[in-house]
């Protein structure tokens, strides 16, 4: 561990989305430095994924505050946050459906925080993301064509294209299995040591205990724990949000 | 990549000599067919890349006929001057109007350039400047030849222009905006400034077109230039042809027009017959354009054919 | 404010006849999202229909309505079954496209078979009317907003009541959902552009007792059917026959107090303002 406190990147104040009288997220209140790994989790319909379109700029906050790299993007439009250097995965996959997979990946390596300019400079980055995600053998085939895993492999490969400092991942692993999973953990930590920050979605409980830096625990809209994962997972708060619901 | 640039050379040559050596009525049709051609291409940009149907480029068009009507007939300025006037008054129009309407989505939008083209025409009526209903007379000018040169180079620089746009940046923008325009925005891409520039070039081709098009008639009105028909003729030959290809509104134009002329000369309405069964055809057999089927049947054989009816029927 | 009255009577019974023509293409565009080009020259097949049974088998046209409305009715099932099934699933600009074609293959064929002349269906009671108050009511007119009425009404009951209509309903709303309950959507979308079509005719029927017909009068009233099925919300009959009713009555406005050459300009002014002002709700369907 570093002496100095690492940098904050990443300031959520009292966050809160309201859809015509249904309240999803109240008050969310946190930070992230940099090169951290903030694991986000809470039962389903807990407001997670709300949370994370908040930052990615796909919805705006009823109420609150988002302060990232010192400036305040709460109103800013997704495009302008992307362009800062926030990325993110989708839950239900969007691939460009028309569109090869290294077509795919060359959009996010042209814009984004990357924003190259040059179309043959962005498709050759694109061609390394490819093979660094597993897809070098599916690079010319329809978005659309792919089956589940390698979608998934297609969603990470755009995202990390825009070369994000902060990567929003919402439950990347869904649906791998073991050592899929053990993969997964070991690029996001790859990613990580590079600098990025990351904020993870995640419903398999042995990978974002042994991921997180820190945990984040939405129940209900509502924020009801934070902190390191040991501390947080027997936090008796948390186990009875969880109360039923079998853990790994 | 020299053999394409030799052949392209030596199309344009070739396309360059059909004045000297073609006849009057011929020279006429080709500069239609040209004109037409550059409308496709400009409807390629929007429609065919960004995937955004505009069916109101009409619009630019006749905004074009007038800019050049007016500052030549009314003000007598020169042909380069009305030639000016006529791309300003059409990318003033996509400028103005293209961000509200680029904010509504398939065929709503469709419809509402549709409607913006019928107000238009209508407030072209309606203007005394414009000559209202009567229309303007310009200046008059007897060489086919010039016109027919400017026509072709008008359409060179608008296919130049989607040729750049299927190779940089702002193109994959557009692309991308087609296939996930949500996904787009949250990759980084400034999705409204985007379309909006893509509505400014189409405009800009397609009001020169209608300049060049008001100078060689010498007689415009409201009907003529703000004409619905234009619309659709420049939507089905890029569909045609194949949107989102560099060729294909050129090459779907000059084969429509080229042959509804030639029914046209036997046997005069069978012309709108002939289109209205290619489009149901087209559609069905090539719901992605002739050069997507070219480049599929020459991949797959004749398996595309049952791909397709596959894929798109219930 | 006699003459106001019955420029607003005027417009309320155009009205109704024209959410009568948009119903057919707002409940195709709904359930099946196809944008029918074709739905004015379907209108004017209608009318034709109407107009032959009138003066050659001496049918009064009110009666001769249902006829029509059948004949179109297998008119534009045949349609769907054999052209439309086979692209349905393609990008909504084919749709577009495609029936695009169809109406010009179906204009062309009808001015060769019918000659471009004005045709007007013309009863014996087509001339008489009723004084109410300051205004006069013209019965062919009122005879055709009723039916308009009762169409539309009709439509509303078939789709909520009936099982069938139900099942048009949920294929709109999910086809995969609707198939798992045993829906067989090739039977559903045949039978809801086979009710389309007869409204169609229906409208077109009525249409040439008011009005004319000729082969090229579907075009403006495709244009107008597009306006109002947008406002009246696509397969939602009452509110389609409401924004017909808007229509009518902004059209009959605008002739009065502006000119006549203003209602092209009102009908799609209003339609783009419309659209731009409130996509949220719009942009949803697309």
């Amino acid at each position: 561990m570093s002496t100095a406190a690492p940098e904050k990147i990443f300031e959520a104040r009292g966050l809160t989305k309201r859809f015509r009288g249904l309240t999803a997220l109240s008050d969310i209140t946190f930070t992230a430095a940099r090169g951290e790994i903030l694991g986000l989790i809470g039962p389903n319909g807990a407001g997670k994924t709300t949370l994370i379109s908040l930052i990615s700029g796909t919805l705006y906050p009823t109420a609150g505050e988002i302060t990232f790299m010192g400036r305040r993007i709460e109103k800013l439009p997704a495009y302008r946050r992307s362009r800062l250097g926030i990325g993110r995965t989708f839950q239900v996959m969007k691939p460009f459906p028309g569109l090869s997979v290294l077509e795919n990946v060359t959009v996010g390596a042209l814009f984004g925080a990357a924003g190259e300019r040059n179309r043959g400079k962005a498709q050759q980055k694109a061609r390394e993301l490819c093979e660094f995600a597993g897809l070098g053998k599916r690079i010319d085939q329809r978005a659309d064509a792919l089956g589940g895993p390698d979608r998934k492999r297609l969603e990470f490969a755009k995202a990390l294209a825009m070369q994000p400092k902060l990567l929003l991942l919402d439950e990347v692993m869904a649906g791998l299995n073991p050592t899929e999973v053990g993969e997964v953990v070991e690029l996001i930590k790859k990613i990580r040591s590079t600098g990025v920050t990351i904020l993870v979605i995640e419903h398999v409980m042995k990978a974002i205990r042994s991921l997180s830096d820190r945990l984040l625990v939405i129940h209900h809209g509502q924020q009801i724990a934070e902190g390191l994962p040991d501390q947080v997972l027997s936090d008796p708060r948390v186990v009875e949000a969880y109360l039923g619901k079998r853990r790994h | 990549m020299i053999k394409a640039a030799i052949a392209t050379v030596a199309v344009v040559v070739l396309l360059a000599a059909v004045p000297f050596i073609a006849h009057e009525t011929v020279v006429q049709y080709a500069i239609n067919a040209l004109l037409l051609a550059t409308l496709a291409q400009g409807w390629n940009i929007v429609g065919g890349y960004a995937g955004y149907p505009s069916f109101g480029n009409s619009v630019f068009y006749g905004l074009g006929t007038y800019g050049t009507a007016i500052a030549m007939a009314q003000f007598h300025h020169s042909f380069e001057t009305g030639l000016a006037w006529a791309a300003v008054f059409g990318v003033a129009c996509a400028l103005i109007f293209g961000i509200p309407i680029l904010r509504l989505r398939g065929p709503y939008f469709a419809i509402a350039t549709l409607g913006l083209s019928a107000v238009m025409g209508a407030i072209a009526a309606n203007v005394p400047i414009a000559g209202k209903n009567i229309g303007l007379i310009l200046p008059l000018f007897r060489g086919d030849r010039m016109f027919y040169e400017l026509s072709l180079a008008l359409l060179l620089f608008a296919t130049g222009i989607v040729l750049w746009v299927s190779k940089s940046r702002f193109g994959a923008g557009l692309i991308a905006i087609r296939e996930d325009e949500d996904a787009a925005q949250v990759m980084g891409i400034n999705t409204t400034a985007y379309k909006v520039a893509a509505l400014a070039l189409a405009a800009l081709v397609s009001g020169l077109a209608g300049g060049i098009h008001a100078y060689w008639i010498t007689f415009i009105d409201p009907a003529s230039a703000f004409d619905g028909s234009l619309n659709v003729r420049m939507v089905i030959m890029t569909l045609f042809g194949g949107p989102g290809t560099v060729l294909g509104p050129v090459i779907g134009a000059l084969i429509l027009s080229g042959v509804s002329e030639v029914l046209a000369s036997q046997v005069s309405s069978v012309a709108s017959l002939f289109y209205g069964f290619v489009i149901v055809l087209a559609v069905i057999f090539m719901p992605r354009g002739l050069i997507d089927m070219l480049a599929g049947v020459r991949f797959h054989g004749l398996r595309y054919f049952g791909n397709n009816m596959r894929r798109y029927r219930l | 404010m006699g003459l106001f009255g019955q420029i607003l009577v005027n417009g309320i019974l155009l009205g109704g006849l024209y959410g009568l023509m948009a119903l057919g293409m707002g409940l195709v565009w709904g359930v099946l999202n196809i944008v029918n080009l074709a739905h004015g020259a379907l209108i004017m097949l209608g009318g034709y229909a109407v107009y032959f049974l009138y003066t050659g088998a001496g049918i009064d046209p009110f009666a001769a309505l249902p006829l029509a409305m059948a004949a179109l009715f297998v008119f534009g099932y045949l349609l769907q079954r054999f052209v439309l099934n086979l692209i349905v699933r393609s990008a909504l600009l084919n749709t577009l496209l495609i029936t695009f074609g169809l109406d010009v293959v179906l204009v062309y064929l009808a001015q060769l078979s019918f000659s471009a002349d004005f045709r007007t269906i013309n009863p014996p009671y087509a001339g008489n009317n009723t004084e109410i108050g300051p205004v006069t009511v013209p019965h062919a007119q009122l005879f055709a907003f009723l039916v308009a009425l009762l169409l539309a009404g009709l439509l509303y009951a078939f789709l909520s009541r009936t099982k069938t209509g139900r099942a048009i309903r949920a294929t709109s709303q999910n086809l995969t959902a609707a198939r798992l309950y045993g829906v067989n959507p090739r039977n559903i979308y045949c039978l809801t552009f086979g009710i389309g079509a007869a409204l169609a005719g229906a409208a077109g029927g009525l249409y040439g007792v008011v009005s004319q017909i000729t082969p090229y009068m579907g075009v403006t009233l495709t244009a107008k059917s597009f306006v109002i099925a947008i406002l009246g919300g696509l397969d939602k009959p009452l509110g389609v026959i409401v924004g017909g009713l808007v229509l009518g009555i902004a059209e009959a406005m605008t002739a009065l107090y502006l000119d006549p050459t203003f209602t092209d300009i009102i009908s799609f002014g209003l339609l783009v303002v419309i659209l731009v002002a409130r996509p949220a709700q719009l942009v949803g369907r697309a």
